[in-house]
This record gives structure tokens, C-alpha cells and sequence, in this order.
């Protein structure tokens, strides 16, 4: 029951300023929906909500981040689809894909091959310490093969920004899908049978540090794990976050380009659900030329899907007002730190560019463009191709 | 034991070629084993690889997609979109650990009943020599 949740969640510190709905992407877009009016309804009415409400929120977390009263609207939310799953299922996007292949790869007599990436010039050691976590990059490289960006060059540049900083890390053979989409989804069930699985894999393999680069799986692997199952064995960490306090500390030194702007799009996992903000801004102007967005750190927008629910025309009205949004800046290239933020801009700006040639604009992503940057003296091959930049010009 | 086991295998028949090609075969009493299950759909480019991926989740040992020869499909270009489709599929099993010969694809057309019944045979044949879907990974097979 959502009543019982009520204090925990700090509902009934709710001033009804309105600052979440002032702030909220979705409300911005959709007249009907407002997480005030949600926290009201849930006060005086009932925890039953209408099914566009329940799905229509991104969990972004922009409403708690701004919160003064610090009421945890995206949990709040992510409980009453917990208690009504089954009353009202999400429409998922790309046919149910992505939760097809979180249920088969928690089915414990499948062996998933997800370091199938990995080639002969990074470096990588079974008896490491430190384990990469790579997450559903290898498959968003199949689905969204038509956008022409080559994903598993994500996995690649973070084994070598690793090599440059001195680490050789481990990778799992047979890797499950963090959960996290189950997780906000409310479907605990599946989301515990990937977690075990995962805990398990991780805890064979004696990791002591486990370096997510999707900000999904670190704050998934962070903060919800331990969630459910108590305090875990090995410490968790954020690649791009290592990788600006690398930068800041002269351990990794990376090759500034006059020539190249950045602007920076804030994943909403990184930014409101762990609180990085600074160390990619650290990376970036580092190596180029940096532009703010207005919309940034706390405020900034999230991409428009979570979860792969709800990818609608207000979802592509609002990736394209951000990708004007990150233009206006002056900034030549738009840069993101989360593979699926990469994917739905790219894929809004792919739409577009059918019609109007003039949407061309480089949206890359952060530990590909830092692994291009890095000076020739670092360890391990530095000639990242990027492929979609080249293709763009 | 394993010649006994009987697979489950989902057939997707297109309309107007496969699933006539199936009535053929029915009609011209050819034989073929009851493992088949036949999901009739308007065109096999209608097929997407959640459909396909939803099959090997509720426990299919094998999932067939049969439409209609290249250049006589009744939407055009629908079995072309199949044909993608379906590579998209086999390059997803691969990283999931689901063995590819699993899901076939063949174009069987309206009177090729002889083929149907063949393919059946073969499919649920190459089916049984990879044991059951649910116990790919464990070393002692049934």
C-alpha cells in the first residue's frame, strides 16, 4: 500500500509550491499531467492513479532534485507501479525488445556472451580487481543499427581510458541486464532474479571495484542493490566521474582541440539520481571549448524515454527542442554520457534529418570523445575511429 | 528417451504463401510431426524480434518463419523486411547464449506442400538433436 509508503517518502511535507511541476519535462509538454496534482490525489483520494499518469513520468527525478520539502516523487511513483503492474502494463517501445531480452537473460540456463566486443588491443586481466560492468550497450548496437553509430565503441574507449589510467580490468563472460529497467518499471520480481544473478557473477569473479560507464547500471548497481541487498561486497564507481577526477588530479591528461565546442546533456541518472554534475564539465573543458546549456546539472531535461516507455510525439518534440536547445549554445557538438541518452537524441535527430537536412549536429558520446583526445604518449592506441562523425562529414 | 521427446515449435506461416503451402500439405496427405504450431499471420514482415524473442521465453524449443518466395510477396517488399528482421533476431541470440539454429527462415510457396512437410521434418529433426531450449546450458542432456 502507497499509504503506508507515505512518510517514508515524505508526502505529507509537501507545501504545494509547485516547483516539480514547474520543473517537470513532461508537464512542460502535457497540460494533464502534474506530480503536484499526483501528491494531492494521492493525499486526499486514492492511490489509484489513470494509466497515462503512472506511465507518463520519465523517473527523471528533476521534481525531488528541486524539492525544498525533499519529497521523492520518482520513488513515489515507481511504488505505484510496483502495486499496479498488473492493473495497467506500460505500452513499451521497440515491441517489448528490451524486456524480452531482460527476461531471457534472467533465465539461469542462458549463457549471455556479452564480451564479444572486447579486441586485441585493449587490455584486459582475468585476476583484476576492478571489474567493468558493461550493461545492454552490445544490444543497442543491434536495435538501433540504422542510426549509425557504432555503440560498442563505448566499452572499447573505457577499457583504454582505464589501460591510460593503469588499471587492466576484468569483464564477465556471461553478463545479465543490471535491472534497472525492471526496477523502475516496478517489476521487482525480475529485477531480483537479474540482481542475484549479477551479484553472483560479480562475486565469483572477486571483484573488490565494479566501474559502470552507463550511468543506468552505476546507480542501479549502487544505490538499489544495496537496497535489497544490504551492504554489497565491492565498492561501485562511475567511470566518467573517476574519469574528471583523473583529469583534475594529472593522472589521465587529455589533448585540448581549439577547434572542437561541447556542450554537455545531463543523463538524468547521473546527474539527479548520483549527483555528478561536475567532473564531466572537468573532462570537457579539458578538451575543448565548453558551452552551458540553460538547461543543465539539476534542471536539465532528461532525454524523453525511460525505461523504453512512452517514446510518443511529445517525447520527439522535446529531443528535438533539446537538440535545438544544445545548438543555440553555439556548441558544434552535443555530448552525453549515457548510451541510451545517445541513442534517443540520435534517433529524434534521425527522424528529423529525413526531412530537414539542416538537423545535422554531432551528439557523441563522452568516453568515446575523451579516449580520441588522449595524448599520444598514453598507453594503448589512442586512433578511435568515430564513425558517425565521419560519416556526418 | 530423446527420440520420444517431442519439441514445441512455433511456426509463423504468411497468408498467402506458407500457410497455403501448410493447407497443400494437409490436403495431399503428406506427413510431417506434430510439433509444429502454426501462427498464421497476414505477412511474414509483420514478424518482429520481440515476437520471435517472446516465443524462446514462454519455453518454444523452435521458432520457424516461413513467407513467401523473394519477389512474389503480396505486399511487395514484406519478405525483404522479414529477411532483416530476422537478422536482427539471430545477431541478439547470439549475445543472449540462444543457439541460432533455433530459428530458421525459409520461403515456402502456396503449392509447395511436399516442402512444407519437409521442412518440418527437417526443422524438428535438427530441433531434437539440440535437446530441449530450457536445458541448452546444462552438459547432461536428456
Amino acid at each position: 500500500m502507497i499509504r503506508d509508503k507515505i512518510e517514508e517518502y515524505g508526502i505529507r511535507q509537501c507545501i504545494d509550491c509547485g516547483k516539480c511541476s514547474w520543473a517537470c519535462p513532461v508537464s512542460h509538454r502535457q497540460n494533464d499531467f502534474s506530480p503536484r496534482t499526483v501528491v494531492e490525489h494521492l493525499l486526499l483520494y486514492d492511490e489509484h492513479l489513470s494509466s497515462r499518469e503512472m506511465w507518463d513520468c520519465v523517473t527523471c527525478g528533476t521534481c525531488s532534485a528541486l524539492c525544498n520539502s525533499r519529497v521523492k516523487f520518482h520513488e513515489i511513483m515507481r511504488t505505484i507501479r510496483k502495486l499496479s503492474v498488473e492493473r495497467a502494463s506500460p505500452m513499451m517501445t521497440h515491441g517489448d525488445t528490451f524486456d524480452l531480452i531482460a527476461r531471457l537473460s534472467s533465465k539461469p540456463y542462458l549463457h549471455p556472451k556479452t564480451s564479444s566486443w572486447l579486441t586485441s588491443d585493449l587490455r584486459i586481466s582475468k585476476n583484476s580487481k576492478v571489474l567493468l560492468f558493461v550493461g545492454c550497450t552490445p544490444y543497442l548496437n543491434i536495435i538501433f543499427k540504422h542510426l549509425n553509430i557504432d555503440f560498442l565503441q563505448i566499452p572499447r574507449a573505457a577499457v583504454k581510458l582505464l589501460n591510460a589510467m593503469g588499471i587492466e580490468p576484468n569483464v564477465l563472460e556471461s553478463e545479465r541486464c543490471c535491472g534497472h529497467d525492471q526496477y523502475w518499471l516496478g517489476d521487482d520480481e525480475l529485477f531480483l532474479q537479474l540482481a542475484e544473478l549479477n551479484l553472483k557473477a560479480i562475486g565469483s569473479s572477486g571483484a573488490e571495484e565494479v566501474i559502470a560507464f552507463c550511468p543506468e547500471c552505476y546507480s542501479t548497481l549502487k544505490f538499489v542493490y544495496p537496497q535489497f541487498f544490504g551492504p554489497l561486497d565491492f565498492e561501485v564507481k562511475n567511470l566518467t566521474a573517476m574519469m574528471g577526477d583523473a583529469v583534475a588530479g594529472g593522472i589521465l591528461t587529455l589533448k585540448k582541440d581549439n577547434t572542437l565546442s561541447t556542450t554537455f546533456h545531463d543523463p538524468c541518472r547521473l546527474a539527479k539520481h548520483s549527483n555528478i554534475i561536475d567532473e564531466p564539465r572537468k573532462i570537457l573543458h579539458s578538451i575543448s571549448n565548453f558551452f552551458e546549456m540553460p538547461r543543465s546539472g539539476h534542471t536539465s531535461v532528461c532525454c524523453g524515454v525511460a525505461s523504453w516507455v512512452n517514446c510518443d510525439s511529445w517525447t520527439k518534440y522535446w529531443q528535438l527542442e533539446r537538440i535545438e536547445e544544445a545548438r543555440a549554445t553555439g556548441a558544434g557538438t552535443l555530448v552525453t554520457a549515457c548510451p541510451k541518452c545517445l541513442a534517443h537524441l540520435s534517433c529524434a535527430q534521425y527522424e528529423k534529418n529525413n526531412y530537414d537536412e539542416s538537423y545535422r549536429f554531432d551528439i557523441v558520446d563522452i568516453h568515446v570523445l575523451a579516449a580520441s583526445r588522449m595524448s599520444s604518449n598514453e598507453r594503448g592506441k589512442a586512433e578511435l575511429q568515430d564513425s558517425k562523425r565521419e560519416k556526418l562529414n | 528417451m530423446r527420440m520420444t521427446w517431442l519439441p514445441k515449435i512455433i511456426a509463423f506461416c504468411c497468408n498467402w504463401c506458407a500457410y497455403a503451402g501448410a493447407d497443400t500439405a494437409g490436403l495431399s496427405r503428406f506427413q510431417y510431426p506434430p510439433s509444429i504450431s502454426i501462427l498464421r499471420v497476414m505477412c511474414t514482415g509483420r514478424i518482429e524480434p520481440s515476437m520471435i524473442l517472446k516465443c524462446f521465453e514462454q519455453g518454444a524449443d523452435g521458432v520457424m518463419v516461413l513467407g513467401c518466395h523473394p519477389g512474389d510477396c503480396h505486399y511487395i517488399s514484406g519478405n525483404e523486411c522479414a529477411r532483416s528482421r530476422i537478422e536482427t533476431t539471430l545477431e541478439i541470440m547470439e549475445i543472449l547464449g540462444i543457439d541460432k539454429r533455433r530459428l530458421l527462415l525459409k520461403w515456402i510457396s502456396a503449392s509447395e506442400g511436399a516442402l512444407f512437410a519437409e521442412t518440418a521434418k527437417d526443422f524438428t529433426e535438427t530441433i531434437r538433436s539440440l535437446g530441449p531450449f530450457r536445458g541448452e546450458s546444462q552438459d547432461d542432456q536428456r
